[in-house]
């Protein structure tokens, strides 16, 4: 081992974090009308610099005359390494103009042209750009048609687009719904919440015979769905900003609430409101959720979705749940024994999530 | 309960989407605002473009595997110094064509058909190109292939040491560092073996140990440099921060390049109310995700007036790093999530993640605050559990397990 060896490595070791910036990005932005199409290629200078060479008197800066210089050079680069097709026929490239670029705080060179393409047939690019230089490199590609815009991002390892486009409406929504309907399963206190509720709905009266107060029923699972629909969209869209540690506490202290609440007799007649007010608060903690989607595109598709996978997730968790409440409630210990003794072992659980969740 | 959303979410969104389209859709926002700038044809052909930091030798020409292992840790340093993430892929470009032998497919890489014997040296730069971006299973394989061949190799034996304690484990790592001591000079081989006791319950026999070597060497280089850094991030454990602090800058000065001790020293003075004093050494540091981050967390203690304006710049070059899909540096962006964004949820998942890659006292202490401002306590028993194991002695850390319910 050479001393300047381990020298070097040691400046490596003291931070093994990547502390750096985003690494080098290229830009391939084509344009589709009934002319043709127009293509725009966008390399960072220091890129160019280290592909095809710029700086010709070394003076460790590029200057418009250098750029201009190479600009053979540089469009014989890209032409090289770029390939568009449509319909599996190759379209030729004709580079007609340079320019510069501001982008992402760096300058950048922009190879402006025009390609002949066949009308019709599937889109396919392929780029080379950059990638046998910088295996950390990204190329984003813009395809505009119209009104419609498709971006991919090639990468060394993925260096072909084939047209494809963002999901289409209806499988962003079965998407976010599906995500909604997990959501929903996989929180017991949301699930405890909404069944405790529903408990008291199912009596029996006093000639024995079921008394399922459907109108009860739906007015709470309806009150629990208003509510958290409105606090999770104004949550997601930034409106109202909450501490997720006190939402976390809220809902593990609503359980509690909603099922001392099933002991007080009145229980039947207050299940909606307290599913309201308390459908505020568990609304705050479906939006973690969905904070990460709080900037896409199809945030109000993202937001539909998701709320109705939850709603669909109650429906199936109630249906599930219904035959066993249903065949219990005609026996006589259901108000006075079966009602109680739930409660109180969901209250049991919920003031166990208020201890864990204080910190 | 609401912390496994998340992954479920990419999970299920994964299952009816091609890939990448999540920043694609994220993109087109973007890429909006980016459609605002007009390219342009300048007026002056003497009118200077961009100045060149630092020239990269053009690779074109090099042939030989040992010249384009030069070029690729040339690469790498200057990667460090300027902390353009370019130079790690133009390295990992140039050690492709050194070594025929790896592959790198869908951003996995593979060192399986090269033989030590004929590549060690190319095998090592790798494996620091690979510990860069936090591959450290890959890392510590590659060097192991290494060692096996060439067990007196220090520098591929340092380099697996300090992937092990980033990965959490001191006793693999204090087995390598007591190797060096027939291969490496003292300093190094004692700073090493220090770092690796410190995280095994002698924290105290650590310092002393090293503070007595370094008394021996009075002069700087990078050698001495480094190892105050470990000093000074031993003392911060131990609770001495005025001294840690002293032990950093003095590192600074062995070492004037070094961006990384530029960084820790501020990551010490934001954790100790020293902001004013992070935000200038930060104005001498390059636009960085992590330098923005930092000068937007040291503007936010300090109410400064930019502090709005530099959250939202450290909010695109987040986002531009999304739209690309790099992968990101989880610690830091939890920090930013947590300490910027005020989304706890979001930074518990994130340091969770980096958890399972690196495990450094920070990583521990990141964990923890995140499990704790996003109400989820138990997510940070994996951090509890290491401390346990090894003894891991940390100031903070033991404030933190004394506060838990």
């Amino acid at each position: 081992m050479t001393a300047r060896a381990i020298l070097t490595l040691l400046i490596a070791l003291i931070s093994p974090a990547a502390l750096a910036h985003s690494g080098s990005a290229s830009y391939v932005r084509v344009l589709d009308s009934s002319d043709g199409f127009s293509i725009a290629v966008s390399l960072d200078l220091r890129d160019v610099e280290y592909a095809v060479g710029v700086d010709l008197n070394r003076d460790q800066q590029i200057t418009w005359g250098e750029l201009l210089a190479q600009q053979a050079a540089l469009e014989s680069y890209v032409g090289a390494r770029l390939q568009l097709s449509r319909g599996g026929v190759s379209c030729s490239i004709e580079f007609k103009q340079l320019k510069v670029d501001q982008l992402n705080g760096a300058t950048y060179a922009v190879t402006e042209g025009s390609s002949a393409c066949p009308a019709h047939g599937a889109l396919e690019l392929r780029s080379n750009m950059m990638f046998d230089l910088d295996a950390g490199h990204r190329s984003v590609v813009e395809w505009t048609h119209g009104d419609q815009v498709m971006l991919a991002v090639l990468t060394e390892s993925r260096r072909e687009w084939h047209g494809e486009t963002e999901l289409g409406f209806a499988a962003q929504l079965l998407a976010f719904a599906l995500e909604g309907m997990l959501h929903i399963w996989s929180g017991l206190d949301h699930l405890a919440f909404l069944l405790i509720l529903l408990l008291p709905a199912f009596i029996v009266n006093a000639r024995g015979a079921r008394n399922i107060a459907w109108r009860n029923l739906l007015g709470i699972i309806t009150a629990f769905t208003v509510a958290h629909s409105l606090t999770l969209a104004l949550a997601v869209t930034g409106v109202v900003s909450v501490s997720a540690m006190a939402v976390e506490i809220g809902i593990a202290a609503s359980v509690v609430i909603a099922a001392l609440t099933n002991l007080l007799p009145q229980a039947r007649s207050i299940g909606m409101p307290t599913a309201f007010a308390f459908g505020l608060l568990h609304g705050f903690g479906f939006a973690s959720a969905l904070d990460n989607l709080g900037t896409a595109s199809s945030f109000a598709t993202a937001l539909a979705g998701f709320n109705l996978g939850v709603e669909m997730g109650q429906l199936a968790v109630v249906a599930a749940v219904f035959p066993l409440v249903y065949w219990i409630c005609a026996r006589p210990c259901y108000a006075a024994r079966v009602v109680p003794a739930v409660s109180l072992l969901v209250a049991t659980l919920g003031a166990f999530w208020v201890w864990e969740r204080v910190p | 309960m609401t912390t496994c959303c998340r992954p479920r979410l990419e999970r299920s969104v994964r299952g009816v989407r091609t890939a990448a389209t999540l920043p694609v859709l994220f993109a087109v926002l973007f890429v909006a605002v980016d459609a605002n700038a007009e390219p342009y044809r300048p007026e002056r052909t003497d009118q200077v473009l961009v100045r060149l930091p630092s020239s990269s030798v053009r690779s074109a020409s090099l042939q030989s595997p040992d010249a384009l292992v030069d070029a690729a840790m040339a690469e790498m340093a200057l990667g460090r110094r300027t902390l353009d993430e370019r130079h790690f892929g133009r390295a990992e470009a140039l050690l492709l064509r050194a070594l025929p032998c790896a592959s790198r497919a869908d951003d996995r890489r593979r060192v399986d058909g090269c033989r030590a014997d004929v590549h060690a040296r190319g095998l090592v730069a790798y494996a620091d190109m690979l510990q860069h971006g936090h591959d450290f299973e890959a890392a510590d394989q590659t060097l192991t292939l290494v060692l096996n061949h060439e067990e007196a190799n220090a520098q591929a034996r340092l380099m697996r040491a300090s992937i092990r304690l980033a990965s959490g484990e001191p006793r693999a790592a204090l087995s390598d560092c007591t190797k060096l001591i027939a291969t490496a000079d003292t300093l190094v081989a004692t700073a090493c073996i220090a770092q690796s006791i410190s995280l095994s319950g002698r924290l105290n026999d650590a310092v002393e140990l090293l503070t007595k070597e370094i008394e021996k060497h009075q002069s700087g280089d990078e050698r001495l440099a480094w190892a105050l850094a470990i000093l000074a991030e031993m003392l911060e454990r131990q609770g001495q921060y005025q001294a840690a602090l002293a032990t950093v800058e003095r590192a600074i000065r062995a070492d004037l390049d070094n961006v990384a001790l530029r960084l820790q020293a501020i990551d010490l003075l934001l954790r100790q109310q020293g902001a004013q004093r992070a935000m200038d050494l930060l104005a001498t540091l390059p636009d960085a995700e992590s330098v923005i981050l930092r000068r937007a967390l040291a503007a936010q203690a300090l109410k400064a007036p930019q502090a709005a304006e530099l959250h939202r710049q450290w909010q695109r070059v987040v986002a531009e790093q999304e739209r690309l899909g790099i992968p990101a540096h989880e610690r830091d962006r939890a920090l930013g999530e947590l300490l910027l964004m005020n989304r706890p949820a979001q930074a518990l998942v994130l340091a969770s993640a980096n958890w399972q890659k690196s495990r450094e006292v920070e990583d521990a202490r990141m964990l923890i605050r995140a499990a704790r401002a996003a109400g989820q306590v138990r997510a940070a028993t994996p951090a509890f559990d290491w401390i346990r194991a090894f003894g891991v002695e940390d100031a903070w850390l033991a404030a933190a397990e004394a506060d838990k319910p």
